[in-house]
């Protein structure tokens, strides 16, 4: 093979206007996951009465001072302004007090109330709604003047005072960061708090060792980081390689190692996300749906362009008769459609990385993404493939056009409509076990539908429905197997009768 | 080429074409003209049997082979929505020749088939004559040693034919071996030094200048037309041999051979009164259907 003229008709097809026109047409397309985005941004930043409250009084006199602390964050732990919380002592005389929270998240609230017992409701506003939850009665709290105590979030925050939760970590969706939140006495920043953890093996055996830490001490656990402020986001290393029942305690100690707030999750929860989470949801949906319906097109278009039309009005004979073999000429064009449109696909996966990071301040798992490319490269090789093989089975331009518009009606448009009365033709019904192997396994005779079987085998999901792609059929060895089949099976035919026919 | 039908399109088709020669490809339609040239410079596939261009096999060596080879096809075919300009430059590619060689040549080889001023414009917008002189141009465009010309005077207006034929002629001093098929025989008969007849896919003669003037020495029509026309004159000119057809004042002798100035001072003997005697040479055409006719009787 002459690299030269090779590389020369690589050149000329990759910047045919055809194929420049078809290229931006996919980058727009990209940008058609801004409204998708809107959707998925617009509910809560997070769950209403997850928010954890602190609290301290001023002391016993006949009218005291009752101080609350809350905070709102989203789901990557960035506090959420603006909102507003209202308490309200309820007793022979009614006392109430509002804050809003401020570019922090955080909202203080103090109510004056004379030492009596209360009704206290705690009711809190945000964009995505409103919650109203009691909380105890100030006269049942019998700790000293100025020592914070939790009263309210006390679930998912673990054990103590202080308040110890998991967030998604911003640069890499499938991490959880651990952020801790807590006052000093009388609500002074506890600058002098450390947080401390521990990966064991197992949930259970642990028993508390007073105020030295609860199940651990300090001196046996690894220092992840200091308080600076009320809340802080800490990333600890969690190593790899751990069982499905590994646990990650964490432990916050004061000055004195006097432990005040800890709480434990399993290693697979803060390194595995066992959802996809509203980006991964958005993306999947779009690159199995938006794009394995456009890209297909797209390849058709080109190889028709770039081949199928040259090869069938005989103009690929001005070419053939230059010093370069049929092997190579045919290599060149198939190699370059596919080169331009699997960048051109590469490159608007990036852009809705981009637009889905800007929405929700988390770029997509890198593994994801690598292998949404990948899937792309294949949807875009097997229909090129076919296009090119049809061109040289079929006689005329007219032919060539119709058989392909029928391949990607039957292949993008109709399949799920096919595979669903095939279903209810073989007695299955919609939804059921043995329809969604029936989807699953047929996701493997059709390259348009390549993106959902790395879906399905990658978020081990179907629209939105968790589940274990094995049990059905979708393996990784298997879904590699057909990308690769694909890929490569019609190319190969294809250059068969290339070089052997005319 | 094969058909499971009809068999292969061309068979015991053997010739060469010499440096400094020009060759004249013959036959009737569906002969396996344009096959035999199409296998020659590589866009087709021969069954069985090797095409070598200066020592090169066209299936094997291809690069190689079509290096040297320049091809004008009858209906050059050009993707329609390119621009001449852009065209040839991209052509240029596949010879290694340079980006600047590739403009110069380009430019130069336009004007000289006469596209200067129209370079800019879509291939498509070109009619069928302009279409072939493009073709010529990218046919020189590596200056090969070798051209196949398949039909590339049909369509053509004088004008054209003759920039054709002057072409054909220059390329011959500069020792380049020229193959050219044409239904146009007389073009054939006044420019190719041999010429080779195709029919029904197989080679019948090959045939050189000298051996064709030879025979169009021998044999040919004469037309006499007279004052008058008498039985005793007919008689006599019958008596000439081959066969004499009246039409109102004029006989005419086909497959006469004599001297036709001997017959018109015979008549004038007589006192036949002449008003104009012809003699045509019976020419490329007569000894074409000629081979037809006994190849297909041997058949």
């Amino acid at each position: 093979m002459i690299i030269r003229p090779f590389l020369y008709d690589f050149k000329k097809t990759i910047t045919s206007k055809t194929v420049i026109i078809l290229v931006a047409i996919i980058l727009l397309i990209s940008l058609t996951i801004i409204p998708l985005t809107r959707i998925g941004s617009g509910g809560p930043p997070t769950g209403l009465g997850q928010a954890p409250i602190l609290y301290y009084h001023d002391g016993p006199s006949s009218n005291i001072g009752n101080h609350y602390l809350t905070y709102f964050t989203n789901q990557y732990g960035d506090g959420i302004s603006g909102a507003t919380v209202t308490i309200t002592f309820q007793g022979a005389k009614n006392f109430t007090q509002m804050a809003v929270t401020n570019s922090s998240g955080l909202a203080f609230v103090t109510v004056n109330a004379p030492n009596a017992s209360y009704s206290v409701m705690f009711e809190e506003q945000l964009p995505g709604g409103e919650l109203t939850t009691s909380l105890p009665d100030p006269a049942s709290i019998h700790s000293p003047s100025g020592v914070i105590t939790r009263t309210g979030g006390g679930f998912g925050g673990g054990f103590g005072d202080a308040s110890i939760q998991a967030v998604v970590d911003k640069h890499n969706s499938s991490k959880r960061d651990i952020q801790v939140f807590y006052a000093a006495a009388f609500g002074a920043v506890p600058s002098t708090y450390t947080l401390y953890y521990k990966v064991v093996s197992s949930f259970g055996g642990y028993s508390c060792k007073g105020t030295g830490g609860c199940p651990f001490n300090y001196t046996d656990m690894t220092s992840l980081g200091n308080l600076n402020g009320y809340l802080e986001t800490l990333d600890p290393t969690i190593p790899t390689g751990l069982n499905e029942t590994a646990q990650v305690w964490f432990e916050l100690f004061s000055q004195t190692k006097t432990e005040v707030g800890s709480t434990n999750f399993s290693a697979f929860e803060l390194r595995q996300p066992r959802q996809p989470i509203m980006s991964t949801g958005i993306a999947s949906f779009f690159f199995s749906g938006v794009f394995g319906f456009f890209i297909p097109l797209m390849a058709i278009i080109g190889s028709y362009s770039s081949y199928g039309k040259d090869r069938l009005t005989g103009v690929l004979e001005s070419v053939l008769a230059r010093p370069v073999t049929k092997r190579g000429l045919a290599m060149s064009r198939f190699l370059s459609t596919v080169l331009s449109f699997t960048l051109a696909s590469a490159a608007a996966v990036g852009v809705v990385d981009l637009l889905l990071n800007s929405v929700g301040g988390s770029f997509l798992d890198q593994s994801y993404v690598l292998a949404i490319i990948a899937g792309l490269a294949v949807e875009v090789a097997a229909f090129t493939g076919l296009i090119f093989l049809l061109s040289h089975l079929l006689k005329s331009t007219g032919a060539l056009l119709g058989i392909s518009i029928v391949l990607f009606l039957v292949l993008d448009f109709f399949w799920s409509l096919i595979i669903l009365l095939l279903t209810f033709l073989l007695g299955g019904t919609s939804g059921s076990a043995v329809a969604l192997q029936a989807t699953f396994l047929s996701y493997y005779a059709n390259p348009a539908q390549f993106l959902s079987l790395i879906n399905v085998y990658v978020l081990q999901s179907s629209s939105g429905v968790l589940l274990q792609s094995s049990s059905y059929g979708v393996t990784l060895i298997a879904v590699i197997l057909d990308g690769i089949l694909w890929a490569v099976l019609p190319f190969i035919a294809f250059l068969y009768l290339a070089v052997k026919r005319d | 080429m094969f058909s499971a039908k009809q068999g292969p399109a061309i068979s015991s088709v053997s010739f060469d074409v010499r440096n400094g020669e020009i060759v004249g490809f013959v036959g009737l339609n569906g002969a396996g003209k344009t096959t035999t040239i199409r296998i020659a410079v590589g866009v087709s596939l021969p069954t069985s049997g090797t095409v070598v261009i200066d020592g090169h096999d066209i299936t094997r060596e291809k690069p190689e082979a079509s290096k040297s080879i320049g091809w004008v096809p009858e209906l050059p075919n050009f993707e329609p929505n390119a621009k001449a300009w852009s065209m040839m430059r991209y052509l240029a590619g596949f010879y290694n020749i340079d980006r600047e060689e590739a403009r110069r040549r380009s430019k130069d080889l336009l004007a000289s088939v006469g596209l200067s001023g129209f370079e800019n414009r879509k291939i498509r917008t070109y009619s069928q004559g302009m279409k072939k002189r493009f073709s010529l141009a990218v046919s020189l465009l590596s200056d090969p040693q070798n051209f196949l010309f398949d039909e590339v005077l049909n369509g053509l207006d004088p004008e054209g034919i003759h920039f054709f034929r002057e072409l054909m002629r220059g390329q011959k001093r500069m020792n380049k071996a020229i193959l050219l098929s044409s239904h146009i025989l007389t073009e054939i008969e006044n420019v190719a030094d041999r010429i080779v007849f195709i029919h029904r896919g197989r080679v019948i003669k090959i045939v050189t200048r000298d051996e064709l003037a030879a025979y169009e020495g021998e044999k040919g029509v004469l037309r006499i037309i007279l004052q008058n026309i008498t039985d005793d004159v007919v008689s006599y000119l019958k008596s000439l041999g081959g066969t004499a057809l009246v039409q109102g004042n004029e006989v005419i002798l086909s497959d006469f051979r004599g001297d036709s100035s001997q017959v018109n001072s015979e008549l004038v003997k007589k006192g036949i009164p002449v008003r104009e005697i012809k003699f045509e040479k019976t020419g490329l055409e007569q000894y074409f259907f000629d081979l037809i006719g006994k190849a297909d009787s041997a058949k």
